[in-house]
């Protein structure tokens, strides 16, 4: 399959497939460290190419491709927030993947013109903790979280900092609308809300009994589930959000050979049984099961977000949001 | 005397050309962004903005306060330690004054999450102190901003402090003590001035580096937000950034710091005190009452401090499931941070062993300029050493990246850049404590030198760098420690097999991993500590904490 991609993209042929490549490849990304040292050694094997991760947050390792613009040190982009990726699309090159047949198109919307290639997908969710609160008290929609006998009791990631707590302040904004009514469902939230300074913080937040419930992305929550935390993930019945994470080429790139060979591996089905075997991940695929204990994406209320509205409106939306913050702490 | 001047003015003007090119240029740069408007005109638009607006503007105050409170605890606490250690027969001092520096190693994004496991709103004191009825505030929040960073950072008061007090020369105290002064008196009158340029110095440390701090607010400030953590999040925001605006940001930390500095010149340059330390004092053995009360509160206050790295390490012999913590005995978390810790720890060493050099070298040198050479020009190399202090070290990163990535100086993923970008953010502590003790030396010794015919920079590292050498080797001490510890810059730097020990940590920690990252962690604070404890036996009662 890889082999097929390779020859089609260099016309000539002539070369071994398997050697036509530069033999490394920089991969900037924001996967956890665990899968990056499982995917890392298989892609080695597998193709030869020596790969070398640079491993940060995903506003870091933007930033750095920013910084770096005119003379790009990295190949790839891989297993970012689709949509800060999206936003950043002046440092990306389209590419389509080997097996771009087998993804979802419901996720290849707004992602920058084919610049971003979706990885895995991710629903926003509430998580609460189950010694804190009982399956039955447990807010089931977003509005329910506005309700006063929250307060200081539930987690959010400042929107101005965390991607995916911009997709979850958009996400109410689709819900309850962009306007008097849906901005006041937002500050109600928020009056009750203690802010964090990252993602990350909300579900370790919540299963250590730190807060009774947050809100945060499912991946993240299930992990904790997984572990075995006393932590129970709602899917919000006035509906959710579910975006990617991406993939992408970066402008300019040094190895763009093997650059493509590792956006092509990443996104295999090899690579995506494992990443929902072991690492709790809802790959972007048709033809790869969900992780066990995870609920199947049809049973899951959607809305319809718009992540190109959610991008154009980032500015004026986290104003509002800061503008909240400062009135209601 | 001639000759005196030209040696002096080639190494000041060396020293400018290393600060214009790694310091002054990158960082001009970045702060110029915040004079222009998009069309690249000036304006001020970007400063009313940034104070007309108040989710910007209140930190500021937030900052002032904390950085202001952390610096009186810091003092309360470390003034009465470092005379303890300095002037006290007590028991286990080179362990103690080792350990005295641990805070400082702790890397500040886990050592901080240590207090919310411990007086969190779910903490193991908090549940406990309820079970027995006792309600305490949670640690979050300013005062749990306080807290944490006076117990990481009281230890710069403690080693400079300490460290003038052993400069003293015991004929000072014997002869006011021989013209009838009591012990009160001479304390008071000799004593205290003599090492206020170091308590001042010491002062400065914390305020400043609790100024810039944001690893600390981010993780117990639960939205309580400081300069550095609004600069942060402007900076790199994951969707997309805001680039004049923080500039703007990071320029009024700069002004901050110039100012707060400025303040400081203005203390410590109307009086100066110089000795030559011939005999150093002898440290007393109070009576055995008083001596244990006194050794009492040292293992107290060192103690506490070092609750966070205790937690940490206790924390990494529990099993972990994903990112769930079991209070069960096990290796695992080291089994899963073996295959890249050996290697970076090695990358850690190599890289901040070479950057402290490098500071310890050329912040020598401008202590001496600034001190013995006070002019408008070395006042103002004083002020621009400062200036990476006030910086996060994440715009500093990217700045290194801008200016260091495209010809005729290309040294992006080298690992020059990681010590270039090391040796100006750690700078102003060789600097600093250079000075700090040059203020106590007596500049007639080295003169003497000189007009026995002696050259000038010979004299210079025979008489005056020989007499600095406690404040230098504890300024190196410093600088190590706290490089070894970066993690801001490298993680925009770091390129290939250059992966530090702090970038695993820090990755583990963002994938909440904190049981591998408690383990990599234990293994830095115990390859921090051997080396600290083996400078302070080697040199026993000479050594003050670091020397």
């Amino acid at each position: 399959m890889l082999g097929c991609v390779v020859l089609a993209a260099t016309p000539t042929g002539s070369l071994a497939a398997s050697s036509d490549h530069e033999g490394q490849v920089i991969v900037y990304t924001a996967a956890q460290s665990t899968i990056v040292q499982a995917i890392g050694p298989m892609f080695e094997k597998k193709t030869g190419i020596k790969v070398q991760f640079i491993e940060a947050g995903t506003g870091e390792v933007i930033k750095r491709a920013q910084a770096e613009k005119g003379n790009p040190l990295g190949d790839v982009f891989w297993a970012l927030a689709a949509e800060p990726l999206a936003a950043s699309a002046d440092l990306l090159e389209p590419y389509t993947v080997a097996d771009d047949a087998k993804i979802n198109p419901i996720y290849k919307k707004g992602m920058a013109g084919g610049r971003v290639q979706p990885n895995n997908v991710t629903p926003m969710v509430i998580v609460y903790n189950k010694k804190l609160v009982s399956d039955a008290e447990a807010p089931k929609t977003w509005k329910a979280l506005a309700d006063p006998k929250w307060k200081d009791k539930i987690a959010y990631a400042a929107a101005d900092k965390s991607g995916s707590s911009y997709t979850i302040l958009a996400t109410l904004l689709t819900v309850f609308g962009d306007n008097d009514a849906g901005w006041k469902v937002v500050e109600d939230i928020m009056k009750n809300a203690k802010i964090l300074p990252s993602s990350s913080r909300v579900p370790k937040g919540v299963a250590d009994g730190e807060y009774h419930a947050g809100l945060t992305y499912e991946d993240a929550a299930m992990r904790q589930v997984a572990g075995g935390a006393p932590v129970g993930v709602v899917y919000p019945q006035d509906g959710t959000s579910v975006p990617p994470d991406g993939n992408a080429l970066i402008q300019g790139a040094k190895h763009p050979k093997a650059a493509k060979l590792f956006l092509d591996y990443a996104v295999s089905k090899e690579v995506m049984d494992l990443l929902a075997e072991k690492f709790s991940l809802r790959s972007a695929r048709t033809d790869v099961n969900p992780p066990k204990g995870f609920v199947p994406l049809r049973e899951i209320k959607a809305v319809a977000y718009d992540m190109e509205w959610a991008g154009k409106n980032y500015a004026a939306f986290v104003k509002k949001w800061q503008d909240i913050i400062v009135r209601v702490k | 005397m001639r000759n005196r001047g030209d040696v002096w003015t080639g190494v000041s003007g060396v020293a400018f050309a290393l600060l214009l090119f790694l310091l002054i240029i990158p960082l001009g740069r970045l702060l110029w962004a915040s004079l222009l408007d998009d069309a690249g005109a000036f304006t001020l638009k970007h400063y009313r903005d940034f104070l007309a607006y108040p989710y910007y503007s209140r930190t500021i105050g937030h900052s002032f306060l904390v950085s202001g409170l952390v610096t009186l605890c810091a003092l309360v606490v470390a003034v009465p330690l470092a005379f303890l250690i300095a002037r006290m027969d007590i028991p286990g001092k080179p362990i103690l004054k080792s350990l005295a520096i641990l805070p400082l190693v702790s890397p500040p994004f886990i050592g901080a999450y240590s207090w919310i496991l411990l007086f969190g709103r779910a903490g193991y004191v908090t549940t406990l102190l309820q079970k027995g009825g006792i309600i305490i505030p949670t640690v979050y929040g300013m005062h749990g901003i306080v807290l944490a960073l006076t117990l990481n950072l009281y230890p710069f008061v403690l080693l400079m402090v300490a460290g003038a007090l052993q400069a003293l020369d015991q004929s000072l105290e014997e002869a006011a003590q021989g013209l009838g002064s009591s012990p009160w008196r001479v304390f008071w009158t000799l004593t205290v001035p003599v090492t206020m340029p170091s308590i001042l110095g010491g002062a400065m440390l914390v305020f400043l580096t609790a100024f810039a701090e944001f690893g600390a607010p981010m993780i117990i400030g639960e939205g309580y937000q400081v300069l550095p953590t609004i600069v942060y999040s402007l900076f790199v925001n994951e969707m997309g950034s805001n680039p004049a605006l923080a500039s703007t940001g990071a320029a009024l930390l700069v002004l901050c710091t110039t100012a707060i500095l400025l303040v400081q010149y203005w203390a410590v340059g109307r009086k100066r005190y110089a000795m030559t330390q011939l005999r150093p004092i002898p440290p007393v053995r109070p009576q055995p009452l008083l001596r244990g009360l006194l050794t009492s509160y040292a293992y107290l206050v060192v103690g506490l401090a070092l609750v966070p790295a205790l937690v940490v390490a206790v924390t990494s012999f529990f099993e972990s499931r994903g990112p769930v913590l079991y209070p069960n005995f096990s290796l695992g978390n080291y089994q899963e941070v073996l295959f890249n810790v050996p290697r970076a720890i090695a990358n850690s060493f190599a890289l901040s062993t070479a950057s402290t050099l490098l500071d310890v070298i050329l912040g020598t040198l401008v202590a001496y300029l600034v001190v013995r050479r006070r002019s408008a020009v070395t006042a103002a190399m004083d002020s621009c050493v400062m200036i990476p202090y006030a910086i996060p070290g994440t715009v500093i990163g990217v700045a290194y990246i801008v200016a260091f990535n495209k010809p005729p100086v290309v040294l992006t993923g080298t690992f020059l850049i990681l010590i270039l970008a090391y040796f100006v953010r750690r700078l102003p502590y060789s600097v600093r404590s250079g000075s700090a003790i040059l203020h106590q030396i007596d500049p007639s010794v080295e003169e003497a030198s000189i007009s026995l015919g002696v050259s000038p920079l010979k004299s210079f590292a025979k008489v005056t760098a020989r007499l600095m050498l406690p404040g230098i080797v504890s300024g190196g001490i410093l600088t190590w420690v706290q490089t070894i510890t970066e993690i801001s810059a490298t993680v925009f730097l770091y390129f290939g097999a250059w992966s530090t020990i702090t970038v695993v940590i820090y990755r583990q920690v963002s994938s909440s991993n904190f049981g591998s990252a408690a383990a990599a962690s234990t293994i830095l604070l115990v390859a921090v500590f051997i080396p600290v404890l083996c400078v302070n036996w080697l040199l026993g009662e000479r050594a003050v904490t670091a020397v």
